[in-house]
């Protein structure tokens, strides 16, 4: 099977599993208890009048009925309105998931960054007294909830040092021509660094750790044996021999870290006011919202396996060895 | 005391196993009784054969005739377990804590007591939707509407409201009659002593526990902004304070934090406390209330009752909306009439009204079906007002949904102090100031941020980015510590009009008995709920929904039913209901084993 053959054949499964995800979706929302409608208590209204904004957001029609155009719909990533703004679905992701991505593809590629050149610096140590430390270290950042580092890195940086916000993307009141103009402003970066810092600090430690073991197990193949005897500096050695045939599970890890970081920004975007999708997933679960909070799912699945997907074409880029057979 | 489960039983085996350490004997009456706010706990032992026999349980005696064998009692005298419905104590700590303190001590008088977690959504569901529920904590805020008594008297316990805020099902025709008098009344004093009657009678045999007004806690930065105005039953975040104050120094952007979504801002919608503020910052109102909550003319120049059911409005003359046309009678008519023709949220609000006639440019005449007089308040004070072309054009051709409460203007128009200047959902909304108004504010820009975490609202408070407190749901305390330890900030802690309850569902044994639920008053030790739990936050409530923040409306002349077991017990005895021998297990009595065989009738239009 070649590398076209082995894409089509993907890309038939990357639909069938989407379709297969957004059905669980349907029933399990619809299998929770509560009422979509709980958002318009209060109102006064009578049975009748509430009939008429159930029928008007289609609750009424037989669930087949709904489930067939919801499918027919999630094929063309449309996902409806919301029951509590009216807004489409995907205008309403449209608006935020940009403001995740780049908060937490930011930390994702800080983590990265710091967390293989580390693990593979732990590995080189292996045994010695700065890789024990390190591993701790390690252990310790993945083990520290990021709502409470969160907290304790706005009163440290934002209220004892001052150095950045507390929370919020943007100054009050600041207005930017475009998304563009927006992230490529400093105004949004002194808001976003802390936020994003914070979570690489939870998220560092996987590349580390996963990095530091699969370093330890090349190092003991020949082929480093034999750059050392050759008297290349440990310093390349590492790096250009080690390092790098070291890199495939972390390439894998990169991967689903990347698809998970937008799953996973809900604390993070709480915690620092962040109005990203991580929100609107939650808020759209805890109401009942069907229409957004499948969207908002669909989304990060769609995400995850196209993610995953990228990673499967990466491998035969990092490793020659692999064939698409 | 919050265990985190989904569901927690207080039930009779703890009061059985504790009663059975103290053999369960005859007494000789008023010699034992114990009382919850003192004594041993310890049962008496005494000689049987008075005729005024007794017998002791743990915590309290009854008569002998109303303890019998188990044997002997049917089983449609059995009460089944009792569920407390509450949200998950993650979101309401104290709320969750309140319920299992409750639980623990009603399940004392032999019954077993559940207290479920639910979600809203699913809270809304069984309760509000649904029958098949025993108990429910349930709280109403304080909104503007509700600065008039009538809002929670006539819609929470009149029987034509039970398909929405009467979910209680309750019936008394002898207060149907007084709510009614009093919201037809026209003399105020003769109205108050009708609204205190309804106190009265909603204290004495009503469907619901009422434990406490909550206190708004809101803070700001003194250092930059004066006049706040603390409303009595809202608190210091409403349209006063936000009308009139005024920065210090030269910083003339206000920042205020909400810590919920606005989801519309829309004339005809309210999403939430939020929003609700910042209608009103943006469409006016014929009449705001003052300082005491009374109405007083704000977009109406005053207001002529000409006989019981017309009143007559005139307006203020040559004020134009936001895009610059002109205010006229005409618009304020269509703004009343949409919600008639569409079901908005304040529907209800213009429900009285039979027609409302534009009498010329800037007069109109509000005809009613009767006389209602909270209409200033609940009716004037709540519908914004809209520009009649746009809107026109809008429900002619523009709608998605057949409902303008839920159609979204791109640049939403009214004519108040502010007018929109942007809104990005999640993140801020920003109004600015509208300079032709005529009663301009003094700063020049309002920025609401949307911030989720209490921790980091009181840091953004901290640090001077936020400017005031739009809602605060975190720990008080940590608030009143932050404000303490603070140069600039200030805070004003407000009995609101709302409250806190724990409701009962009438149409469910045992609690179609009036003396149970008279029982269950006796089961809530409000010092520590309100001084303890609520760490002092509120003011207990005498059982009645009218908050002591309407000073002009509460009854100060009602009395609040004592923490006492033995006046719980005594109140189900005299009512005939029985104890079982051996285990103390409470029994309906058999007279009132059955719910009486009239079906609830729905009615589809609230007569408010």
């Amino acid at each position: 099977m070649g590398k076209k053959e082995f894409v089509v054949r993907r890309v038939f499964q990357l639909v069938v599993l989407y379709l297969a995800i957004a059905s669980m979706l349907f029933f399990l929302f619809r299998a929770a208890p509560g009422s979509p409608l709980a958002t318009f208590i209060g109102t006064g209204f009578t049975q009748a009048q509430e009939e008429a904004i159930r029928e008007s957001f289609g609750l009424n029609d037989p669930l087949w009925l709904q489930y067939l155009k919801f499918l027919k719909n999630a094929l063309l990533f449309d996902f409806g309105l919301s029951y509590t703004t009216s807004k489409p679905v995907m205008q309403l992701v449209g608006e935020r998931v940009w403001n995740t991505l780049v908060l937490m593809g930011s930390s994702v590629v800080l983590a990265y960054l710091f967390g293989v050149p580390f693990g593979a610096y732990l590995a080189w140590n292996r045994g010695e007294l700065t890789e024990r430390v390190g591993v701790v270290f390690a252990l310790v950042s993945r083990s520290a909830p990021v709502f409470w580092t969160g907290i304790l890195g706005i009163w440290l940086f934002a209220l004892e040092l001052n150095l950045v916000p507390a929370g919020s993307m943007t100054s009050p009141g600041a207005t930017f021509s475009s998304k563009f103009a927006l992230y490529t402003s400093l105004d949004f970066w002194h808001h976003a660094i802390l936020p994003a810092v914070v979570q690489a600090f939870y998220y560092y430690s996987l590349p580390a750790l996963l990095m530091r073991n699969s370093m330890l197990e090349v190092m003991n193949e020949d082929f480093v044996d034999f750059a050392e005897l050759k008297g290349i500096s440990d310093r390349m050695v590492m790096l250009r021999h080690a390092a790098r045939n070291a890199l495939l599970p972390v390439v894998t890890a990169f991967a689903i870290a990347a698809g998970y970081a937008v799953g996973g920004s809900v604390i993070i975007e709480t915690v620092f006011a962040w109005p990203g999708i991580g929100r609107l997933m939650v808020n759209s679960v805890v109401a009942n919202n069907y229409p957004v909070a499948q969207g908002t799912f669909l989304i990060l699945a769609v995400l995850v396996l196209l993610a995953n997907f990228a990673a499967d074409l990466a491998y035969g880029y990092i490793d020659p060895r692999i064939t698409y057979e | 005391m919050s265990d985190g489960d989904e569901s927690h039983t207080e039930t009779r085996r703890e009061f059985v196993k504790a009663a059975a350490g103290t053999t369960v004997l005859a007494s000789f009456a008023g010699c034992a009784a114990q009382d919850d706010s003192g004594g041993s706990g310890d049962a008496t032992a005494t000689p049987v054969g008075s005729a005024d026999e007794t017998v002791s349980f743990e915590g309290f005696e009854v008569p002998a005739s109303n303890v019998q064998p188990a044997s002997e009692l049917s089983g449609e005298q059995e009460i089944d377990e009792l569920s407390l419905i509450v949200n998950p104590p993650k979101n309401t700590p104290n709320d969750h804590e309140t319920s299992k303190v409750f639980a623990k001590e009603a399940a004392k008088l032999g019954l077993d007591i559940a207290v479920e977690t639910k979600t809203w959504p699913s809270q809304v569901e069984t309760v509000w939707y649904g029958a098949d529920w025993d108990m429910t904590f349930w709280q109403m805020v304080g909104r503007p509407s509700r600065l008039d008594p009538d809002e929670f008297l006539t819609q929470m316990f009149h029987p034509d409201f039970q398909s929405g805020y009467n979910y209680y099902f309750w019936e008394d025709e002898e207060y149907t009659d007084v709510v009614e008098t009093q919201r037809r009344e026209r003399d105020e004093e003769t109205r108050k002593q009708k609204v205190y009657e309804a106190q009265r009678i909603i204290n004495e045999r009503g469907p619901s526990t009422f434990l406490m007004y909550p206190k708004k806690t809101i803070a700001w930065n003194g250092a930059k902004w004066d006049n706040i105005v603390e409303l009595s039953g809202m608190g210091a975040r409403n349209m006063l304070t936000f009308s009139q104050m005024e920065p210090t120094t030269d910083d003339t952007q206000l920042v205020v934090s909400g810590d919920a979504e606005i989801e519309y801002i829309n004339p005809f919608q309210q999403s939430g406390e939020i929003d609700m503020m910042q209608n009103r910052m943006l469409w006016d109102r014929l009449v705001w209330p003052d300082e005491n909550a009374r109405p007083q003319p704000r977009f109406a120049t005053e207001l002529n009752w000409k006989d019981d059911t017309t009143l007559e409005v005139p307006i203020r003359e040559g004020e134009t909306f936001h895009d610059g046309t002109e205010i006229l009678a005409e618009d304020v008519k269509f703004s009343f009439d949409v919600h008639n023709q569409f079901s908005t949220y304040y529907s209800g609000a213009v429900k009285p009204l039979a027609s409302v006639e534009v009498v010329d440019d800037y007069r109109l005449q509000f005809n009613m079906n009767f006389h209602f007089a909270p209409f200033p308040l609940t009716g004037l004070g709540r519908i914004g007002i809209v520009p009649k072309q746009k809107w026109e054009e809008i429900i002619d051709s523009k709608m998605e949904k057949e409902n303008p409460m839920l159609y979204q203007e791109e640049t939403p128009t009214g004519s108040g102090p502010m007018q929109f200047e942007s809104w990005e959902q999640g993140n801020e909304t920003v109004l600015v100031k509208f300079e032709d108004h005529f009663d301009p504010i003094a700063y020049d820009e309002r920025v609401t941020r949307i911030i989720p975490s209490a921790q980091t609202t009181l840091s953004q408070l901290q640090e001077g980015t936020i400017d005031l407190l739009g809602n605060y749901k975190g720990d008080k305390n940590v608030l009143q510590e932050r404000v303490d330890a603070s140069d600039s900030l200030e805070m004003a802690a407000t009995t609101t009009a709302g409250f806190k309850q724990i409701s009962y569902n009438c149409d469910k044994p045992p609690f179609h008995i009036d003396a149970f639920r008279q029982a269950m008053g006796h089961r809530f030790d409000k010092d520590l709920i309100v001084d303890q739990i609520y760490s002092g936050w509120g003011e207990k409530a005498p059982n009645t929904p009218t908050s002591t923040a309407l000073e002009f409306w509460h009854n100060e002349n009602l009395e609040d039913r004592a923490f006492s077991l033995q006046k719980a017990a005594n109140t189900l005895a005299q009512a005939g209901f029985v104890w079982s021998e051996g285990d103390g297990k409470l029994y309906l009595p058999a007279d009132k084993a059955t719910v009486p065989d009239e079906e609830i009738q729905y009615t589809e239009t609230p007569s408010n």
